[in-house]
């Protein structure tokens, strides 16, 4: 366990390092290449200072005749919160989908959730533009032959909550359903599945107590490359639905120390989740989990 | 590996689909040298203007013009070999760089190579789409935008930088899980008898890990393409495309978003105004094509999985095969990619999985 510990606030230190090492390389790459070390250090430095003095950070915008210099915060929580909601309600509702969805999944044969499986694995990689652009052509369709407005397809100032969270939890929840699938098939054929059948108790019981419990382990070796995928979709559904969330902010302002400012808000509380689930999972079944 | 690869279904078609498309995108450039079809204007009886450029599929087979009046079908047939053709290329990039890097870190110097690799992993939590963008778009776009549409560098040199980007970008990390692949393998018992009876570092990688670690480089290569193909959508989205994007006035005098190389990136860009107009269903086809592509990439993967099981998977119990399926689970990129599960205590005595 103390084990643990170390490894897990020592990779936190050099991931939260690498994040500022490479939040300053987009500067190398500002209005021309600038390949050289100066530029590198510049935007280090100034990284580092605006984290050390985040309550002043300022971004600066130029007008005709002067630089001026605004505040970040606190208009910055409005659009950071907004987007970090968005996130997180996207990452527990596909969480719970992907529960249920296995639940209901793995009641049936073998062959059936087989072929589940091989579905699955086709529909995880169906782009989010995909999903995005068809739901726009639908809403936009529904529009021109009926004059009803389902959804507003532009969000801008007025910060919608339910379009985006349900489109962000499409391609999670079905990456969740087939790990959490495959995880649980996988521990189907533990003994100690045997053993519990063999005492009599409930089919159900096993599934949802046992063998969850177990598949949470295989689950958190899998939990960064879906949190990648929602991110990553978390920006083009922004950046599409013209929504004032984190993704327009940095486009807007773009600034190498609001950008690792940014991305170090999502890391710190994804990576604590993470490792707290780690440690949970240990704490559970006494085996070790690779992070 | 070849010979099982060919008789499985699911190879062929997502095989013929990429094929298909690359074959008529070099056929198109070397017969008929790109030549773009321009629709006209469409006059009524009394010579006036009745309709004018985009128009729908039907009545400009057969899919439609653009805003440029160029005909759609043409237009994404020669941007095709620059979608899948680069998106190989990059995906190859990676995995072949990567593959040195991990083995080569591993063996000769595995503490310090351990030690350049970790902070990398910070990569994983950046939006890979928003960084990209941010070190592409003056040379994509930025650049001809502040000098009236004329590029600094030429249109390869800038193909050349994305290629660059597009690999570096995603370097580390898929040279960190070859490393960890790499370190699983060392710490099997043949390897071990191998060393015991003289073999050099060299003769390990050619004799032992090459034969366990090529199908799995295989693997990692078919589902970088489809990672590939995904930032691509996302870069074109944001006006980026290989080769880059103009603003042109079209056939309205706006200004328009005009993609010099049709990459389908970049049509999902210039194309995705068409959303708000008449026909919105022209936005629809870039999007579904590399929809297709990847769903094509996909097929092959799946292929590309069952041989490899059937390989490696031979001598495995069932529930071990379960658990490699669940390794491979994560299309994602940097999943653990190993023989054995990934619960495996001794593989991550660094907490690096």
């Amino acid at each position: 366990m103390k084990n643990t510990w170390i490894a897990l606030i020592l990779k936190f230190l050099v991931c939260f390092l690498g994040i500022i090492f490479v939040s300053a390389v987009p500067s190398l790459f500002a209005n021309g290449f600038h390949l050289n070390w100066p530029t590198y250090w510049r935007a280090l430095t100034q990284i580092v200072h605006s984290l050390l003095h985040a309550p002043d950070m300022v971004y600066t915008k130029n007008e005709v005749t002067r630089t001026l210099a605004y505040n970040v915060f606190p208009e910055y929580w409005g659009y950071y919160g907004y987007s970090f909601t968005i996130f997180i309600s996207a990452l527990v509702a596909s969480f719970v989908v992907g529960l249920l969805l296995t639940y209901a999944t793995v009641m049936r044969s073998k062959k059936t959730v087989n072929v589940i499986v091989s579905i699955l694995s086709f529909l995880e990689s169906i782009p989010d533009l995909l999903i995005i652009a068809v739901f726009d052509f639908v809403v936009i369709a529904i529009y021109n032959q009926t004059g009803v407005l389902l959804f507003n397809v532009a969000g801008a100032f007025e910060r919608t909550y339910f379009v985006p969270i349900v489109i962000l939890t499409i391609l999670p929840s079905i990456l969740f359903f087939r790990i959490l699938l495959l995880a649980v098939l996988e521990e189907e054929n533990e003994l100690y599945v045997d053993l519990a059948r063999a005492k009599g108790l409930k089919r159900s019981r096993i599934v949802l107590v046992h063998v969850y419990r177990n598949a949470l382990i295989t689950l958190c070796t899998h939990l960064k490359p879906i949190f990648s995928v929602l991110l990553s979709n978390l920006v083009i559904v922004e950046y599409v639905f013209n929504i004032f969330g984190i993704t327009r902010y940095i486009l807007d302002h773009p600034q190498p120390d609001i950008f690792a400012l940014s991305i170090l808000l999502f890391f710190i509380p994804v990576y604590v989740l993470m490792a707290g689930l780690r440690l949970y999972a240990e704490h559970l079944t006494g085996k070790k989990v690779a992070v | 590996m070849v010979r099982q690869l060919v008789r499985k279904p699911l190879f062929w078609i997502g095989f013929f689909y990429i094929f298909l498309w690359l074959a008529g995108s070099f056929a198109y450039l070397w017969i008929w040298h790109n030549h773009i079809p321009i629709a006209d204007l469409t006059l009524n009886t009394q010579h006036r203007i009745a309709a004018r450029p985009p128009y729908p599929p039907q009545q400009f087979p057969p899919l439609g013009a653009d805003d440029f009046a160029q005909s759609i079908f043409i237009v994404v047939l020669i941007g095709a070999k620059f979608t899948l053709g680069f998106a190989i290329l990059i995906a190859w990039l990676r995995v072949v760089l990567a593959a040195i890097i991990g083995v080569a870190f591993r063996l000769w110097i595995p503490k310090i190579g351990r030690i350049v690799l970790a902070p990398f992993e910070s990569l994983s939590y950046f939006p890979i789409a928003l960084l990209a963008y941010f070190i592409l778009q003056w040379v994509l776009f930025q650049d001809a935008r502040m000098h009236e549409n004329h590029f600094s560098y030429g249109f390869w040199a800038r193909t050349w930088i994305t290629v660059a980007v597009l690999t570096l970008i995603a370097l580390p990390n898929t040279a960190q899980t070859l490393y960890n692949e790499t370190d699983h393998l060392l710490q099997k018992e043949f390897i071990e008898s191998a060393k015991v009876l003289g073999g050099g570092r060299w003769h390990l990688v050619r004799k032992h890990l090459q034969p366990y670690l090529f199908p799995r480089l295989v693997l990692v290569f078919v589902r970088e393409i489809v990672q590939v193909l995904l930032l691509m959508a996302h870069l074109g989205l944001f006006n980026l495309a290989i080769g880059g994007i103009l603003m042109k006035d079209n056939m309205f005098s706006h200004e328009a978003p005009y993609s010099l190389s049709n990459d389908w990136g970049g049509l999902i860009g210039a194309y995705w105004h068409f959303l708000w107009t008449t026909y919105p269903y022209l936005a629809l086809i870039p999007i579904v094509l590399v929809t297709l592509a990847i769903l094509s990439v996909k097929a092959v993967l799946l292929a590309v999985q069952q041989v490899v099981e059937q390989d490696v998977g031979g001598g495995l119990s069932k529930s071990a095969k379960y658990k490699q399926r669940t390794a491979d689970a994560t299309a994602v990129g940097n999943g653990p990619l190993s023989f054995e599960p990934v619960t495996d205590p001794d593989r991550q005595a660094y907490g690096m999985g």
